[in-house]
């Protein structure tokens, strides 16, 4: 399959926002020692849309969600957040855009309730120093109000979230990055360790995430999810990016031969 | 905002969730501890009527009150994911150092002030160590409790050092409206640790950082700075303990008593359940983990049977409640108070 024919902004036009991509990945590349991890990856994430990363094991993925988190700088191309080039030197430098990663054995501390994780290190609190006194009524009234407003079903206070099931715990961990105001949200295969019911409702939140106007990128293995919750796809293989399609020109069974390659079947 | 919050999503108590509201406030996690308590005190209730005695009560509290100020430390050393072993030998040279001190005629607030810095140095090279060397902290304090033991020994010659102050015996026999004055120590260091680490910004990162470093450090919350910071509290309260058992015995003594001491204060952390894997523990169980130790040392007493035996009562007690923390039951118990 050709490159050129279905790539990039194509999506852009019809995305229904005002032309200016929250952050845009152009001609991005990415190597080790010799190995190409991703090559002219090109893609633009837009307020309320999402968009889908698939390809195979090694394809690139990761390599490309640590590129837009900050963990790792790429060698070739850049990357522009709100149409101007940035440089995102670490994760601190990304989430200070509002470029949040939820990585959920990394968001959590399993003995702390949920409001407590969702606050952690930005504690609403009085007095001074060393013996600044958390309060604990403003910090679950307001994880009570964010929980209400994208209907994640978790206690805000009270069970530590080690009580709580994996849905629960991106829910949590989701609700964290909002918290800090996070305007583009990567989802590494946030549904991979869940049960069917739970990853429904994982997918829920990232469609009402997509209705409050979130920029998503999202990494899944699953073409049926993919469909269900993308509005543009982007494809990678072996290190290549095959395209970006608008979802409305897609089949499962298209999905499934861009991410093997036509010479595949 | 707050119009949407009429009726805020919030954990509704059963009616027949009110034991479990009840052990919510006492702690799920001490009930256990709470029954072994009785228990203990029926059992040797049966054999003598002296426990209940005002005087005995107190020699109990006054009995507990260092290996308490110990425990309180440890627990939150375990806490914050670490271990201190050498608070004990910490203890010993603090010990030493403020009796060797008053030997030499220091005044008692220089011995002491000085003792306290003693302390504070023993926890800033553990800290130092495991924050810089990256060594693991039971690894740096087994080194440090093999030092520290031996610098005392060193710095005493072996040999006991007597020391006497005024104030010590000011601390060792009197009272403040009953309290005698060990007891009242660790009545305000448990209440000023618990107060620490349940309602300020540093207790909750504590927690955060013992139950999970990567999230906590993630968050951008300075780990280094708070395992210093920990060791040092650790080293202080080491400091406070030896002061407070040269100003009991009037001598320091550079033996393994101190040794036993710092062990015995991780056993009633544990037992109190802290949880070695860190981010669980809290005062009021630490302090139920002393208390029983002392109940059971005094008892034994009372009940005329030999001290040693309550050594062997400690080891079987450590693994009863810890294996009981350990099981789904207490697991399980929480959850039904708090299911939405
Ligand atoms: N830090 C690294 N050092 C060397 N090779 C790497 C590194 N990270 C990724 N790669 C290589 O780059 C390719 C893409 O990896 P990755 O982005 O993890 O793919 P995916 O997430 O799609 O499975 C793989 O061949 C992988 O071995
Ligand atoms: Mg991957």
């Amino acid at each position: 399959m050709t490159d050129a024919s279905l790539r990039t902004p194509d999506a852009a036009a019809d995305s229904g926002g005002d032309g200016t991509p929250l952050l845009e990945l152009v001609d991005v590349g990415k190597h080790f020692a010799g190995i190409t991890a991703i090559t002219g990856a090109s893609l633009a994430l837009y307020p309320g849309r999402v968009m889908g990363l698939v390809g195979n094991n090694g394809a690139g993925k990761s390599t490309l969600v640590r590129i837009v988190s900050g963990v790792q700088q790429p060698d070739e191309g850049h990357v522009a957040w709100q149409g101007e080039p940035v440089r995102l030197r670490n994760p601190r430098q990304a989430r200070g855009l509002g470029i949040d990663t939820v990585y959920q054995e990394l968001a959590l501390a399993d003995d702390l309730d949920a409001t407590a994780n969702i606050f952690l290190n930005r504690e609403i609190s009085r007095g001074w120093g060393p013996f600044r006194v958390t309060s604990s009524k403003r910090m679950r009234r307001e994880a009570a109000a964010l929980f209400e407003k994208f209907a994640i079903q978790v206690p805000a206070s009270g069970t530590e979230v080690r009580q709580m099931s994996g849905g629960q715990r991106q829910g949590v961990a989701i609700a964290r990055a909002l918290l800090g105001g996070s305007k583009v949200l990567l989802l590494d295969e946030p549904t991979a360790a869940l049960g069917v019911e739970e990853s429904g409702h994982v997918e829920d939140l990232v469609l009402r995430l997509r209705d409050h106007g979130v920029a998503i990128l999202l990494v899944s293995h699953s073409v049926d999810q993919l469909l269900k919750l993308c509005d543009d796809l982007c494809v990678l293989r072996r290190g290549r990016m095959v395209g970006v399609y608008s979802r409305r020109d897609l089949t499962g069974s298209d999905v499934v031969s861009l991410i093997v390659g036509a010479d595949a079947s | 905002m707050p119009t949407t919050l009429a009726a805020p999503p919030r954990n509704r108590v059963p009616v027949v969730g009110l034991a479990a509201r009840a052990a919510g406030a006492v702690g799920k996690q001490n009930l256990g501890l709470l029954a072994g308590l009785v228990l203990l005190l029926a059992v040797i209730r049966t054999q003598t009527d002296r426990v209940f005695i005002t005087g005995n009560l107190l020699d109990i509290g006054v009995a507990i009150s260092i290996l308490g100020i110990l425990s309180v430390a440890q627990m939150i050393v375990i806490v914050s994911g670490g271990l201190d072993i050498s608070i004990g030998s910490t203890a010993s040279l603090c010990g030493v150092a403020v009796a060797l001190l008053l030997k030499h005629h220091a005044g008692t607030p220089t011995a002491i002030v000085l003792a306290l810095a003693v302390g504070l140095a023993a926890g800033a090279l553990n800290g130092a160590v495991i924050v810089f060397l990256r060594l693991n902290p039971i690894i740096t304090t087994l080194a440090s409790f093999s030092a520290f033991a031996g610098l005392s020994l060193v710095l005493s010659h072996g040999l006991d050092v007597p020391a006497t102050s005024h104030f010590f015996d000011v601390i060792a026999t009197e009272s403040v409206a009953g309290i005698p004055y060990p007891l009242l120590f660790l009545l305000l260091f448990g209440l000023a640790t618990h107060l620490m680490l349940r309602y300020t910004v540093i207790g909750r990162h504590v927690y955060a950082m013992g139950s999970n470093p990567d999230a906590a450090r993630n968050t951008g919350i300075n780990l280094a700075a708070y395992k210093m910071g920990i060791y040092l509290f650790a080293g202080l309260a080491g400091a406070i303990g030896g002061i407070m058992t040269v100003a009991r015995d009037s001598l320091a003594q550079a033996n393994t008593a101190g040794a036993d001491l710092g062990l015995t204060a991780i056993t009633a952390a544990l037992l109190g359940g802290a949880a070695l894997t860190g981010g669980r523990g809290a005062v009021p169980g630490a302090l139920l983990g002393v208390l029983i130790l002392g109940v059971l040392d005094n008892g034994l007493i009372l009940m005329q049977i030999e001290p040693f035996y309550s050594q062997i009562a400690i080891g079987v007690l450590l693994v009863l409640a810890v294996s009981l923390q350990q099981s789904r039951l207490m697991e399980r118990l929480g959850r039904r108070g708090r299911k939405q």
